[in-house]
């Protein structure tokens, strides 16, 4: 079976790379991140589909090192916020970026002081052609 | 909002492009071609503001009279905008109808997005029962409400924002969210969310002289020099009460409560202190206050990362319509300047007096 294949949901999030640290925002929720360590280098594998087996190849130790551990849990996280989706199939990916030579563990802070804000006073998300209550689909546009 | 979504049994469809055509014929076309209440001169953006009304038309000046040219200016090199504020109540008109199925699943505060993709293409608001909307090929924004007296007070100090949003969105400009503080010209910009620091600092900075461009939003523009001109967009301060206590009483509560339940109040900085009040700034650095609680009032050298956390997702939120438009333009910002964190001290005025002291000597900044 092939491994879990993931790709950054680009049509729920936006985000920047600076030179320690990658800044997330959610759309939707409002919440956003800080990814550091580690997290850059795997956000930015993301930018195309890959799974967590191929990052472990490329960090540090190799397929089996300490890094795989670090990469299978923060994988799930993001999945978990929501900000990767599972893909399947598709064409093999660009090689990767090299791995940071110091691994550090891939941390993300979340901040959730603006999804407060947008639970307080809420807006209804509605597809403009289908009408309410057809949310709309990201796909379109 | 997943807890509505599974309570509407059918799809219902507008079948239309809010708000232009729900427009009574004619309404539109026969405002326009009247004289604008105001023409205003916001950096780059010349935008005419029409009004169905005397009354809407002074709630919707009001906070952009600061920024008046006279009727017959006009800027080839300039973008301009027509806004048209429609009130039913007062032009005589039938309310706009509002999203088909929804009426009776909103709360008061509610807004409902059109949404095409990531872009929200027009607002419809429950309580007044408005919609916002933008053509771009016209250039033409409408507010068509119910009644503008029902409008939350809080949208009146920046009217229109959302069609400068929506009109500025493939621009070298816009808008962003931040207070803008300067000495001849030249300033920074202090970034962060609601409760920072932002409104008290420049209510503090226009009583010991210090220019502003404003304490909410302006508009960036890049130069061809590789600068950044902030444009002060509205004349407006929204101030809480403990913020008035903190300045001792030098400020008067003569504004308006910004909404209920919400402790601010709504100023214009041209009733305070007129003479701070700037059209353009030249930006020199970003500020990312912060209560410290200090004594004395600290900087040293923050992050990009760190400002582009304080500026871009509180911008996105605010101006709404293109939140991933609004974040690049945040995250070009925090590029093109350095970034200071601000601990700010327990005394709006010492730290007045602090960043007084960093505008006159720029280079001791660290």
């Amino acid at each position: 079976m092939s491994p879990q294949r993931f790709v950054i949901d680009t049509a729920a999030v936006a985000a920047e790379k600076f030179d320690d640290e990658t800044v997330v925002l959610h759309f939707e929720s409002g919440r956003y991140f800080s990814l550091g360590g580690a997290a850059s280098w795997i956000w930015q594998a993301f930018e195309q589909p890959n799974d967590v087996a191929t990052l472990a190849t490329a960090a540090p130790g190799g397929a089996l090192g300490p890094a795989l551990a670090d990469i299978e849990r923060f994988v799930a996280e993001l999945e978990a916020l929501k900000l990767l989706l599972p893909v399947s199939g598709g064409a093999a990916s660009a090689p990767l970026a090299p791995a940071p030579e110091l691994w550090a563990a891939p941390s993300l802070e979340v901040f959730s002081d603006l999804s407060d804000l947008i639970a307080l006073d809420p807006v209804h998300e509605v597809d403009a052609m289908m009408g309410w209550p057809r949310r709309p689909d990201p796909g379109i546009g | 909002m997943t807890a509505l979504t599974a309570r509407t049994t059918h799809p219902t469809a507008l079948n239309a492009q809010p708000p232009f055509d729900l427009l009574p014929e004619g309404v539109l076309d026969t405002l326009l071609a009247g004289p604008p209440a105001l023409r205003a001169a916001i950096g780059p953006l010349l935008l005419d503001i029409h009004a169905s009304d005397a009354e809407t038309a002074r709630l919707a000046t009001r906070a952009l009279a600061h920024a008046r040219v006279e009727r017959h200016h006009d800027g080839p090199d300039r973008q301009h905008v027509r806004v048209a504020f429609i009130d039913c109540a007062r032009a005589g008109l039938p309310p706009p109808r509002g999203v088909p199925g929804t009426e009776h699943l909103l709360a008061p505060h509610d807004e409902v997005n059109l949404r095409e993709g990531n872009r929200i293409v027009a607002i419809h608001q429950a309580e007044s029962r408005t919609w916002e909307g933008f053509d771009p090929p016209r250039g033409i924004g409408v507010v068509y409400t119910a009644d503008a007296g029902r409008i939350a007070p809080w949208e009146w100090a920046s009217p229109a924002k959302r069609i400068i949003e929506w009109a500025t969105l493939d621009r070298p400009y816009g808008l962003l969210h931040g207070a803008v503080l300067a000495r001849g010209g030249e300033g920074f910009l202090l970034a962060g969310n609601s409760g920072v620091g932002k409104s008290t600092t420049t209510a503090a900075a226009m009583l010991r002289g210090i220019q502003t461009a404003g304490d909410d939003v302006s508009l960036l523009e890049w130069r061809s020099d590789g600068g950044v001109t902030a444009h002060a967009a509205y004349d407006s301060l929204k101030v809480g009460e403990a913020s008035l206590a903190l300045l001792g009483g030098r400020i008067a509560a003569a504004g308006e409560a910004v909404g209920p339940g919400i402790a601010k109040h709504m100023l214009r900085i041209t009733d305070i202190a007129p003479e701070t009040l700037v059209q353009s700034v030249d930006l020199k650095a970003i500020l990312l206050p912060r209560l410290a609680g200090l004594a004395r009032t600290a900087i040293r050298p923050a992050e990009h990362g760190a400002a582009l956390r304080a500026l871009g997702p509180v911008s996105s939120f605010v101006m709404r319509v293109a939140p991933e438009a609004t974040f690049a333009r945040a995250s070009r910002l925090v590029r093109s300047l350095p970034c200071y964190a601000l601990d700010l001290s327990v005394d709006p005025l010492e730290v007045a007096d602090t960043i007084g002291d960093l505008l006159e000597r720029p280079g001791s900044l660290p």
